[in-house]
């Protein structure tokens, strides 16, 4: 079917995976209040007949007026009901390609293809859905386009290296089947599952009545012969069943990963790094190693114990806000999981030069400690203050009460001391080729890394007890949406943060950007 | 290289704006305020009115008391620099001290807004974008309409330079 599309139009299937949209996005919610508030069924199924027919049309339409060529060197998109738009997409500008093929997609025999730049906001072609030989044709044209084939500038950074454009494909990263179980059991993805289930039958007590326990009965007895039970079996019932939720969590954790990160692998051809995974829905995704903004190092308790981490990038012009539903589907992970030497190769690899263990590490500056207590200690020590007071002033409490609060409040308190002290101890800075570098954390661990040529801008903050302390923090922002800013060290000796400022003005003023990444404005 | 101040009549349009702001808000709380004075203290409705009346007006007051400290103190702060050929450095925050540094190659496009109120002050404000994400938009408020225009010319002119030296 797909050789014989006619070239430049959507799949003829395409239809459905627009009304799918539709759907999700408009009618989902107020079909899900309808279907699960309710208890007659007939008023929904004719409102849902309805939409239904809406949605079909809608998504003919869509698909209909989409038309696609192309050209020497861009690509032409021509799309719109009302609004009829025309884009020229340069393919030297495209930064990311971006596949996804959930279990529909590949009945079907489709893809949805994503092209963005490096501008914020919308992706610049969305192709809701293509023919798989015809996805992997403009794919692959799109892939083997690199900046040097356009007399593009390659970017003479130290730290990042964009290879000549005929390189071999070369496998960075392959995760195999037990890491991704790790994977499972290290990430808490479990609780998404459970919230969802708890959601749902919140709504719907109904849903209760099909399981084979009849919890009614259940809490019935309980309560009848609660008065007959000893408070050790009690807590024994409860203590078997945290556990039993604890590992269905995990278990739920580990079949999450084992499907979304199935068959994880990370591949780079000259400057485009091109990664697959997912085993129900394909996630086949690509980014250019030029249009790294930033690099974070992750290491959570459990990482830590299991001696792994994770490592993510932020590319330039993340479009999430205007499109939520590629925010999994595009290059925001170099390795879900990997051993801390593997990370380091990785990033080696991707960045010659950078060793990330033998990067010059400063401390922050010695009042650090204690500000950072302190920012916990105004909300903590009211909160403590009020559970011991509440524990010796509301009757009828034993008067073990008190003591057990006030136990409680003093090790919380010391471990907010201990928290607060290694984390001023293990925080520290590092400038060196090209690369800023903030690691933080008490127990987990973040390392950021950011190429001092892609600021776009900086900022010295300095609060009024910075100004006191002689101290200032510092703030970077790229191209890139990154929750927080994409870099900010506090507690700066001052001369230290203009600085490690005075870095990012020098690379901002003498290697400016290569000519793609200047494609800001746009959402916000 | 001159460290450049925003024009003192900046100060008057801030408070002609925080006076907007005050007015809506308390516009917007009167009627609340009634309401709450007539069902939980047991008021009459005239006497609620009143009552209402006086405690806004003293909340007004007070906060606008407050925006105006705040307001001359992030005056007194407000400066920019333009460093030829490399960028702006921009000084902003009351009390928080914020330094800004915007290179002159990150910036993608430079507006000279000129509201209603600016004009009848005789003041400009120019915005500079760059493609960042938090810090996108960066203005310098109060500026000389004439400055304005000519810093804006100044910047796009070393924008265009920065431009060619990388692609020639």
């Amino acid at each position: 079917m797909t050789d014989t599309l006619p070239a430049g139009r959507l799949h003829p299937w395409s239809w459905v995976f627009h009304a799918i949209r539709a759907l999700r996005e408009v009618a989902l919610p107020a079909l899900v209040f309808m279907v699960v508030g309710r208890k007659d069924a007939f008023g929904p199924l004719v409102v849902g007949a309805v939409a239904a027919i809406i949605l079909v049309a809608w998504g003919i339409l869509r698909s209909r007026t989409f038309r696609y060529e192309l050209l020497d060197r861009e690509l032409l998109v021509r799309e719109g009901l009302f609004v009829r738009e025309t884009r020229h997409v340069p393919f030297a500008r495209v930064q990311a390609v971006n596949e996804r093929q959930g279990p529909l997609h590949r009945l079907l025999g489709v893809t949805e293809l994503v092209l963005e730049s490096g501008a914020a906001g919308k992706p610049e072609a969305v192709m809701r859905v293509l023919g798989v030989a015809e996805a992997a044709r403009i794919a692959g044209m799109l892939r083997s386009v690199t900046a040097a084939d356009h007399g593009i500038p390659e970017h003479a950074t130290p730290g990042v290296v964009a290879s000549p454009a005929a390189a071999t494909t070369q496998e960075l990263l392959r995760i195999p089947t037990d890491e991704l179980i790790l994977h499972g059991i290290i990430s808490n993805r479990g609780f998404v599952v459970i919230a969802l289930v708890f959601g749902i039958i919140s709504q719907n007590s109904e849903l209760l009545d099909l399981l084979p326990i009849d919890f009614k009965q259940l809490m019935k007895d309980s309560t009848d012969t609660a008065a007959g039970i000893d408070a050790g079996a009690i807590f024994g019932v409860l203590l078997v069943l945290l556990l039993g939720i604890m590992v269905l969590v995990r278990l739920l954790s580990i079949a999450f990963a084992l499907f979304t990160l199935h068959d994880f692998t990370l591949r780079r051809a000259g400057d485009r790094l091109r990664m697959n995974r997912g085993l129900l829905s394909r996630v086949d995704v690509s980014g250019r190693v030029s249009g790294f903004q930033r690099i974070v190092l992750e290491q959570s308790l459990l990482h830590r114990a299991f001696r792994r981490c994770a490592v993510k990038v932020d590319l330039a012009g993340a479009s999430l806000l205007g499109n939520p539903e590629a925010a999994d589907s595009r290059l925001d992970t170099l390795a879900p999981i990997a051993t801390p030497a593997k990370a380091r190769s990785l990033l080696h690899e991707l960045i010659p030069g950078l060793d990330i263990d033998d990067l010059p590490w400063q401390p922050l500056h010695r009042s650090a400690a204690v500000r950072r207590w302190q920012r916990t200690a105004w909300w903590l020590l009211p909160t403590l203050a009020l559970v011991v007071a509440a524990a010796g002033l509301i009757p009828g409490l034993p008067s073990a009460a008190l003591l057990g609060a006030l136990v409680a409040a003093t090790i919380v308190l010391g471990l907010s001391v201990v928290h607060a002290w290694r984390w001023a101890r293990w925080s520290a800075f590092a400038a060196s080729d090209g690369v800023i570098a903030f690691r933080s954390g008490a127990w987990a661990r973040h390392w950021t890394l950011v190429f001092d040529d892609r600021a776009q801008s900086t900022a010295l903050r300095r609060s009024p007890r910075d100004q006191r302390e002689g101290t200032a923090s510092l703030a970077v922002d790229i191209q890139s949406m990154t929750a927080s800013h994409a870099l900010h060290i506090p507690y700066l000796d001052a001369a230290i943060g203009e600085r490690l400022n005075a870095r990012f003005w020098r690379a901002g003023n003498s290697a400016p950007l290569p000519a793609d990444a200047h494609a800001g404005g746009g959402l916000r | 290289v001159t460290v450049e101040r925003p024009l003192p009549a900046l100060l008057k349009v801030w408070r002609l704006r925080h006076l907007a702001w005050i007015t809506g808000g308390t516009a917007l709380v009167f009627p609340v305020l009634m309401v709450l004075g007539h069902e939980l203290l047991d008021l009459r409705w005239g006497a609620a009115a009143v009552w209402t009346a006086l405690v806004a007006l003293a909340g007004a007051v007070i906060a606008g008391a407050a925006i105006e400290w705040h307001a001359r103190a992030a005056f007194a702060r407000c400066s920019w620099t333009h460093l030829p050929d490399e960028g702006v450095v921009v000084h902003q925050g009351a009390w928080w001290h914020k330094e800004i540094w915007l290179p002159v190659s990150r910036l993608q496009h430079l507006d000279v807004v000129r509201g209603p109120i600016e004009r009848a002050h005789g003041l400009a404000t120019l915005a500079l974008f760059t493609a960042g994400y938090h810090q996108y938009c960066v203005k310098l408020e109060g500026m000389d309409p004439d400055h304005a225009l000519t810093l804006r010319d100044t910047l796009l002119a070393e924008i265009r330079a920065q431009r060619l030296r990388v692609e020639p």
